[in-house]
């Protein structure tokens, strides 16, 4: 009896054993399977999973190289700050955290507390933080509050040479001007936009996980700091003097084409950008378009001297002032001249003498020659939006418009093309592409890239050149130019006063005048363009009063710091490369390459032009080359990226 | 004995080896260290000089020298001097 219940337990035990194996095997093939499954099925939406519990894709202000000035004095500089962010999963008392947080960054805790309570990992709390908002922060400890550090974008100078520079955006994108313009040698790229999370899920971010681009280095301008300063104070002051609407004032290396200062006004200040409008963002100098007015003058003036069509002694009958057009159309002189010489047509800015004058060219020749200047089309100046200006064709113009254009109306010019444009005057007849940019260095001190003067080509002759300087002098001796003349040094230069349009009538303004000045000094041998255009001055209009003082003072107080930088040896004329020095290929100078025009050109002939040169070459578009960077005549060293840009039309 | 000899070399390779594993631990970890010093020396470096530059914005220095009736020299002034 016992040995048959003992039977029957052992069966059952058996039994229970068999049941709970069973139930242990499959189990055991449950997680087994749901193992390979996990591991064999491509899983996405897991695989983010797990991605999202160590790494974080966050929009940090990455590293940017500095922007010096011509002299290596830093403009634009980028440091490391911290700043805030909190992971909610992690915050115990969001209310209290959101409470105290608020008090110590100065911001509201109910957007803290609204921002707490968001079912994301991350939120940012405060960005750019002060070193003892950090320090409050660090001391309470909060869990679920941490800190990134970040880079900040720093314009020591202030407002100075703000629309030039342009601005960078929290995230350190480039907002505008070189900084946008150079943004791929100026960016310090990171390897990708993805932190670590450690294992307590708090993000970091290794010093190896930032990559600097090959390319990336310091930018160097051509602007000096101080003449820049000069520039703008001078530019402030006649505003306010004249109470104006703004004002522009470039001062240019004639005999390089390089760009010593750009002001404008009114302008902003890049550590506060989001504070002002757009308007006060515009770099005038290379955007906007003016109507010349009389400083056009001397443009017309070496052209019909050059084709030999006047002579400076021929004699101009200025109708005592008041001449009537065959189209009815009056123009009218400041001053009421009768027979003068063309010399003196300049000197005294007769309109009438002008256009008298100009009756001898054609117009086609007229608007040929004032392209080869420079005008409607861009000079290549290594800044965005850069404006080609307006000129009509020769088909397109009739006599009044032919008529005015003599006297710089009825043309559109950028004030950094008209300064190429008179400068190309005072270096020989040559015309030089303007720049802003010396050169790129990395940060071994190694050349990346580097600008250089280019001739755009031979305006006029070197005699032309000479006689129109001559009488750009006399102008301001003893013409309408007497308050830019300044004692001890030869000014070339002339008075310009505009008649602003009205865009409502498309007819002038009575009352609205752009006062300008231009003009190069010493006349022999320059050292230093100044273009002044002031904007809508009031009380006061003419050139000769509102520019002229502006010009005589940058150049006064610029010409010294120059000879004390430089010495007071005058620069010898420089002419490094032949008139047409960007045609042809890719040439090799003492171990850079310039960069030769690619315009109009199809990608089989870019192609062509590059093949034998160690650089790459990138296409955006298809048809015609329009533009390319960078620009022809700079030099890059091998294994440097060309980018190419074509439109469907030439 | 000759079993011994092979053990007693396998130890000791085998001490050898953890102890260079722990001489490169040693090693990353300074290298790590010393890495974040010089980043950090870095970053100084940056911050002095955008104090050095901001103190040499011409707007801050025209007003210093306003206050001490100092101004630029006119043309004709600068006077060089023969070494």
């Amino acid at each position: 009896m016992n040995d048959f219940y003992a039977e029957q337990r052992q069966e059952q035990t058996q039994n229970r054993i068999l049941v709970i194996v069973g139930f242990l095997g499959l189990g055991f093939l449950l997680v087994l399977g749901r193992g390979l499954q996990l591991q064999l099925a491509d899983n996405k939406r897991l695989e983010k999973m797990a991605i999202q519990q160590y790494q974080a894709a966050i929009r940090l202000a990455t590293l940017r190289n500095r922007i010096m000035d011509a002299k290596g004095r830093e403009l634009a500089i980028s440091v490391p700050v911290w700043s805030v962010y909190a992971d909610p999963k992690l915050i115990r008392n969001p209310k209290e955290t959101a409470e105290k947080i608020a008090k110590i960054l100065h911001l509201k805790s109910k957007d803290l507390l609204k921002l707490f309570q968001k079912p994301r990992r991350f939120v940012w709390v405060k960005r750019r933080i002060r070193e003892e908002e950090l320090a409050a922060v660090d001391l309470q400890n909060f869990p679920g509050i941490f800190r990134l550090k970040e880079s900040q974008r720093f314009y020591p100078n202030g407002a100075l040479a703000a629309p030039v520079l342009g601005a960078v955006g929290i995230d350190s994108n480039a907002l505008g001007g070189v900084e946008l313009e150079y943004d791929s040698y100026l960016r310090v790229q990171e390897k990708d936009d993805v932190y670590h999370r450690d294992a307590k899920g708090r993000l970091y971010l290794s010093s190896d996980d930032f990559v600097s681009s090959p390319k990336s280095g310091d930018l160097y301008l051509t602007i000096d700091k101080n003449l820049q300063f000069i520039a703008e104070d001078v530019l402030e002051n006649t505003v306010q003097k004249y109470k104006a609407k703004g004002g522009v004032i470039v001062v240019m290396d004639p005999t390089t084409g390089a760009i010593l200062a750009m002001s404008n006004s009114p302008t902003f200040n890049p550590n506060e950008y989001q504070d002002y409008s757009l308007k006060h963002w515009k770099n005038r100098a290379v955007v906007d378009l003016f109507e010349p007015g009389s400083i056009f003058k001397p443009i017309v003036a070496a052209i019909l001297l050059d084709n030999k069509i006047v002579n400076t002694r021929d004699v101009f009958d200025c109708e005592g002032g008041e001449y009537r057009l065959p189209s009815g159309v009056v123009i009218h002189d400041a001053k009421p001249h009768d027979r003068i010489s063309f010399a003196d047509v300049l000197k005294v800015s007769s309109n009438i003498g002008m256009y008298k004058a100009s009756q001898k060219i054609t117009p086609s020749l007229l608007l040929d020659r004032i392209k080869k200047f420079g005008f409607a089309r861009k000079m290549g100046i290594d800044f965005p939006g850069e404006t080609s200006g307006i000129l009509r064709d020769h088909g397109r113009i009739n006599p009044v418009d032919f008529a005015t254009l003599s006297f710089g109306h009825g043309i559109g010019v950028s004030a950094v093309q008209m300064l190429s444009a008179f400068s190309a005057l005072g270096n020989h007849g040559l015309l030089l592409r303007p720049y802003l940019v010396s050169h790129v260095n990395d940060g071994e001190g190694m050349s990346l890239y580097r600008n250089s003067t280019a001739v755009m080509g031979q305006a006029v002759s070197s005699q032309t050149a000479e006689t129109v300087t001559k009488l750009l002098v006399q102008a301001v001796e003893e013409g309408t130019g007497k308050e830019a003349n300044i004692p001890g040094y030869s000014v070339a230069g002339k008075t310009g006063t505009a008649q602003k349009i009205n865009p409502e009538t498309g007819g002038y303004y009575e009352d609205k005048f752009l006062a300008s000045f231009i003009g190069f000094v010493p006349a022999q041998r320059p050292r230093l363009s100044v273009l002044v255009f002031i904007d809508d001055p009031q009380e006061e209009h003419l050139g000769g009063r509102v520019a002229a003082p502006a010009f005589r003072e940058v150049v006064t107080r610029s010409l010294p710091y120059i000879e004390m930088e430089e010495g007071p040896a005058p620069h010898p004329v420089q002419v490094v490369s032949s008139p047409s020095p960007v045609s042809g290929s890719f040439e090799e100078w003492g171990g850079q390459w310039k960069v030769p025009s690619l315009e109009g050109e199809t990608m089989r002939e870019v192609l062509k032009k590059t093949e034998n040169a160690p650089v790459h070459i990138r296409f955006k578009g298809s048809g015609f080359a329009q533009r390319q960077e960078p620009l022809p005549g700079s030099f890059i060293q091998k294994g440097s990226t060309v980018y190419v840009y074509f439109e469907p039309h030439r | 004995m000759k079993w011994f000899a092979w053990l007693g070399v396998c130890f000791l390779f085998a001490f050898l080896f953890a102890m260079s594993r722990i001489q490169v631990l040693r090693m990353g970890f300074e290298v790590t260290t010393l890495k974040q010093e010089v980043t950090i020396l870095a970053e100084d470096v940056e911050r002095n000089r955008l104090k050095i530059a901001r103190k040499k914005n011409p707007a801050e220095l025209k007003k210093t020298a306003d206050e001490l009736s100092l101004r630029p020299p006119k043309p004709g002034e600068v006077i060089y001097l023969d070494e």
